[in-house]
């Protein structure tokens, strides 16, 4: 037997597919800035913090 | 029918063969100098098949929300954000030997070295740290003391890509290096 919904819901149910339809909703997109990303860069980037007294100070205690 | 997705070779046509494999030498790389600035090479090396693993998950996240997002390029903290969290998720670093003594007297962070090695490359990758820091070196010592509360994080907490990416974005509010770009 299948369950026999109310007006009020099947209602509802037309007006969400109209709303979507009708494109009532819009897709809301995370900010981003589009660019090639530097590889050679990055590797430059990367051996420098080794180099630096930050990364020194990174890996100097005992603590996590 | 759809396209099968069980291989990663749609990751090559989506991003080019050049690209993974510029990607792959950042980080494979990288990996391996970190190990020698780390004087921990004798008794680590860095497993290439999980470097292997972190770039085709790497991949197939910012494949799914190029799509979803419309995004023709991921902007570089975002890159940067991602790379670093299947780094601290795979650990490409791996132990092959019980380091001696006077390697953990020297090295005592052995305990963390992929999340010391997520870390660097968290913000070499959205950052540029070739070049001269924008700000006095007392300031950097802050930086240092949060990279050390963020690698707490990666141990202890969940951690998950978009709240790195969150994170680096709050760093650009005030930033301490210039952001990594392809221009000068």
């Amino acid at each position: 037997m299948s369950y026999k919904y109310d007006e009020e819901s099947i209602n509802a149910a037309e007006r969400f597919i109209e709303r979507i339809k009708n494109k009532t909703f819009k897709k809301q997109y995370q900010p981003n800035s589009s660019r090639k990303y530097p590889n050679e860069k990055a590797s430059n980037s990367l051996k420098s913090f080794f180099e630096s007294d930050q990364f020194k100070a990174l890996l100097s205690d005992n603590e996590a | 029918m759809k396209p099968d997705n069980r291989s990663y070779e749609y990751l090559i046509k989506h991003f080019t063969e050049k690209e993974i494999k510029d990607r792959f030498l950042v980080i494979y790389n990288g990996a391996r100098e970190y190990i020698q600035q780390a004087g921990i090479s004798e008794c680590t090396a860095v497993n290439e098949f999980i470097i292997d693993e972190i770039l085709l998950d790497y991949y197939a996240d910012i494949d799914r929300l190029k799509d979803f997002h419309n995004i023709e390029l991921a902007e570089p903290k975002k890159v940067a954000a991602y790379t670093s969290y299947w780094i601290q998720k795979r650990k490409p670093i791996q132990l092959i030997k019980n380091p001696d003594e006077e390697t953990l007297r020297k090295y005592p962070q052995i305990n963390w070295i992929n999340e010391n090695f997520a870390i660097s490359i968290l913000f070499s990758m959205a950052f540029d740290m070739a070049k001269p820091p924008l700000v006095p070196a007392g300031i950097l010592i802050r930086l240092t003391e949060f990279q050390k509360s963020l690698r707490y994080y990666f141990t202890f907490r969940h951690v998950n890509a978009q709240m790195l990416e969150l994170l680096l974005k709050g760093i650009d509010v005030l930033p301490m290096y210039p952001s990594i770009t392809a221009e000068a």
